[in-house]
């Protein structure tokens, strides 16, 4: 198979067997689930509702989730520029953007089975898994939400290489954001300008399309189809931004390597 | 000061210096300031907020104590991937060539975590104080920063055991400090009150750091210590601390024993 | 048509507040089809920065760069159909995935079809030699065998024509000998093969014609031996069966400045004017030497000559 679907496959395949090499990158996968349990021992001893339970561990998952694409998918390219193989592959003909970020997306959809660790997590420590009343349209909102991660991921996987000094801001990419995207509290009790931005946020929408899921109450699929237009617009952004990246590598005005 | 105590306290001081080069080359103080700092306060009131979500204003001023309290304990976990980048950058392997003991050559290599834990768990916690109304009182100050440094100095020799470890199975690195977090966050009474629970459960997790003393910074914070039991707190962490201490020996020159004879201290992983 | 033409190339890298750096300056290049040419000269000649623009890594800020007939700028896209880059040492390969998983991946890249790539693949392992080792990481790879990968990877797309970056900086003297055969043996299969290289022996071996390069600057093009013997250089005489007595008449001659005998009566003769050289061959003629050869300056007087000696400044 040759064309665009035949490097995507390719490039799938690629990274696939990349990760499974080297397992210890999704540790924090395997990890980060368990603040499940950090969140279930913070609220156990008020005799939580399974909905409040629910609502932590998709917390759970979207944190960890979004901390793998934040820490993981976004250094596909970071690792391509520390190997050497970015100067070569840039030699491709084309396809090479394709590849790039079809191999960010895979990372970041590798998130997709936290969900079942964190119902497991939940049942096993304190007797309560996930409580989904519409399952199909839940199975949506994981998507979403793992496109939109995908999305991030990609928009700062760019900036990773043209902003000098962006590794170290990387940080406040998490807590900060899990604030902002009312991860914890709902976004429409962040202060006055906070939740403007939070609006803007896809996270936002695809938290609250994932409780209203969970919940089965009205306006879920509203918040899915907002949290996707944003992680469309942003996964648009990120794919220019790579492409400026890979221009001005050929320009010389950024470095192959640090 | 014997010659030999002062060229233990030598290693250290230029360990520090070296390594506290490194650390400001990693940050700028606007990227310090925008990147970590930012992320710790929001981390706290990540959690503060958790504690309001149950509805108590009491459990909100709990975990946001707790959580800006662990700051500098989980700080001190950076070390074990500083460790490992020393390892990767073949830097490790010429350390240990010195006649310094390796264990020492480490933690002063890694040191400058402690004060990195200590100065952003104290500004955090000023600063959270500020937005949530906590109410520390400055008098509180010198009592909290003698609780912290306890705390942040146990958890080091934890963390520098894991860093051990971690000289033996690179790959298993991020596993450990990602599962230290989670086991400090949910196992030392951070975000609420850690049960007694069941006693076969309560040994192993006394064993681990800032269980034992962050009630005595609490009362510290609190404005409400006493004597004897914030003494005793402390003293037991300090306990827990040299028994890592120890851990942390033989774990380090154990896995460099190991990596010298199997020939893989300069595999870079 | 010529594989490689470059008229007037210049590039400058500009940095903030600093004055630009003057990578290539003016430089003029034709390499014909089939060529093995050598890009010589010291660290920051622009050997490299030239490579990466015909490999089209690199924009030139003017000029004209034209690979396989294709302007590196406008038809960047069918200039890396006929290149094949290869780099030198461990970087530009996936450590973790063997040397099959790395070409079936850039096999992809360049839209090679499945069939025709799993066919070129498995006899490049075999041409290479990588077979028993085909399904490896090759991060456990030895510098020559790694060297093998790279090539092996430019050549699954089969290129007309390939690019080589220091190809064997750091081989053992083995693996860099094996490595100079394949070259020979693409030679013959009639690839085109640019090489930047410190190695003047490899160059003179390989490379049909050499440039030098100078501070962004080409110095001298020619082949190997006709810019040897074009020097001034010193010239080496040799011969066996030499007599004591004839070794004193040779260290008398003017013009002979270093003369060596060792225990079997080998003599070698230095001298540094061409004119000099009559004079010695007609005395180990009368004396009755045998095995009578001389050697013109090689690449390395060449280089010495044209390239001054910055010792460690930079």
């Amino acid at each position: 198979m040759t064309g665009v679907a035949g490097v995507a496959i390719h490039s799938v395949r690629m990274q696939l067997r990349l990760v499974l090499r080297r397992l210890g990158s999704l540790a924090p996968l395997l990890i980060n689930p368990l603040y499940v349990v950090v969140f279930f021992g913070a609220v156990a001893a008020h005799r939580p509702s399974a909905e409040l339970l629910t609502s932590l561990g998709l917390t759970a998952f979207v944190m960890a989730a979004w901390g793998h694409a934040v820490f993981t998918a976004s250094h596909v390219i970071d690792e391509e520029r520390f190997s050497g193989t970015m100067e070569v592959n840039l030699t491709a003909p084309a396809g090479y953007l394709v590849s790039l970020v079809v191999r960010i997306v895979t990372v970041t959809v590798l998130a997709a089975p936290v969900i079942a660790e964190v119902a497991v997590v939940g049942l096993l420590t304190h007797g309560t898994g996930l409580v989904i009343r519409v399952p199909f349209q839940f199975f949506v909102a994981v998507l979403t939400c793992l496109a939109g991660c995908a999305a991030g991921a990609l928009l700062l996987s760019g900036l990773l290489v043209l902003v000098r000094g962006a590794r170290t801001l990387q940080n406040a990419l998490t807590y900060p954001f899990y604030l902002l995207g009312g991860l914890i509290l709902p976004h429409f009790s962040l202060p006055e300008g906070l939740r403007q931005l939070s609006d803007a946020f896809f996270l936002t929408w695809a938290v609250e399309g994932l409780r209203a899921a969970a919940a089965g109450s009205p306006g879920g699929w509203r918040d899915l189809g907002l949290a996707a237009a944003l992680a469309v617009a942003s996964g648009a952004a990120g794919t220019l931004m790579l492409q400026r990246v890979l221009l001005r590598l050929r320009r010389g005005e950024v470095r192959f390597h640090d | 000061m014997t010659d030999k105590a002062r060229s233990l306290f030598q290693v250290l001081w230029l360990g520090l210096l070296s390594s506290f080069e490194d650390y400001r080359r990693l940050f700028t103080w606007k990227s310090w300031l925008l990147g970590w700092l930012l992320r710790l306060v929001a981390q706290v009131l990540f959690f503060a907020m958790l504690g309001r979500l149950t509805g108590t204003v009491a459990d909100e001023r709990y975990a946001a104590v707790g959580n800006a309290l662990v700051l500098a304990p989980l700080g001190c976990l950076g070390v074990v991937a500083s460790t490992s980048l020393e390892r990767r950058l073949g830097t490790l392997q010429l350390l240990l060539l010195s006649p310094t003991d390796p264990l020492v050559v480490l933690l002063s290599r890694g040191l400058y975590w402690v004060f990195d834990g200590l100065l952003t768990s104290l500004v955090t916690l000023g600063v959270v104080s500020a937005l949530l109304g906590l109410g520390v009182q400055h008098g509180a100050l010198p009592l909290i920063f003698c609780g912290q440094v306890v705390l942040t100095l146990s958890t080091y020799a934890m963390a520098m055991a894991v860093s051990g470890l971690s000289i033996r199975w690179p790959e298993a690195r991020t596993f450990l400090t990602s599962t230290l977090t989670i086991v400090l966050l949910a196992g030392t009474g951070v975000n609420t009150a850690a049960p007694a629970g069941n006693p076969v459960w309560s040994v192993p997790l006394h064993l681990i750091p800032v269980r034992n003393g962050l009630p005595a910074v609490r009362a510290a914070v609190a404005g409400t210590p006493s004597t004897v039991p914030f003494l005793t707190h402390l003293g037991l962490e300090c306990l827990i601390g040299l028994g890592w201490l120890a851990m942390a020996h033989f774990a380090v020159v154990g896995s460099v024993r190991h990596q010298v004879r199997t020939g893989r201290l300069t595999t870079a992983t | 048509m010529a594989a490689i033409e470059v008229t007037a190339l210049r590039r400058v890298f500009t940095q903030r507040r600093r004055p630009g750096h003057v990578a290539l300056d003016g430089i003029d290049l034709r390499v014909e089809r089939g060529e093995v040419f050598g890009l010589l000269g010291p660290n920051g000649a622009g050997k490299t920065t030239l490579s990466r623009i015909l490999s089209t890594l690199l924009l030139p800020t003017s000029g004209t760069v034209r690979v396989a007939g294709h302007d590196v700028v406008t038809e960047a896209r069918a200039v890396r159909s006929c290149v094949g880059l290869v780099l030198g040492g461990e970087r530009g390969l996936y450590g973790r995935l063997s040397p099959r998983r790395n070409w079936e991946y850039w096999a992809a890249m360049c839209r090679v079809p499945s069939r025709v790539a799993r066919t070129r693949i498995a006899s490049l392992l075999a041409e290479l030699g990588l077979e028993s080792r085909a399904d490896e990481p090759v991060e456990t790879f030895s510098r020559g065998m790694l060297q093998r990968v790279h090539l092996g990877r430019a050549l699954v797309a089969d290129p007309p024509v390939l690019i080589l970056d220091e190809p064997t900086s750091g081989m053992d003297p083995n693996a860099a000998i094996g490595f100079r055969r394949l070259v020979e043996d693409l030679q013959a299969a009639g690839k085109t093969i640019l090489m930047a290289t410190h190695d003047m022996a490899e160059a003179e071996q390989l490379c049909t014609r050499v440039a030098f390069l100078d501070r962004g600057r080409i110095l001298a093009t020619d082949d190997p031996e006709r810019l040897g013997r074009a020097l001034d250089g010193v010239r080496t005489i040799s011969a066996t069966h030499v007599a004591p007595a004839a070794v004193r008449r040779l260290e008398a001659l003017p013009g002979v400045g270093e003369c060596t005998v060792d225990g079997s009566g080998k003599v070698v003769v230095g001298v540094t004017r061409r004119e000099d050289v009559s004079p010695v061959l007609a005395v180990l003629a009368e004396e009755n030497a045998r095995d009578i050869r001389t050697a013109g300056p090689g690449l390395l007087e060449v280089y010495r000559t044209l390239i001054a000696d910055r010792e460690f400044s930079l």
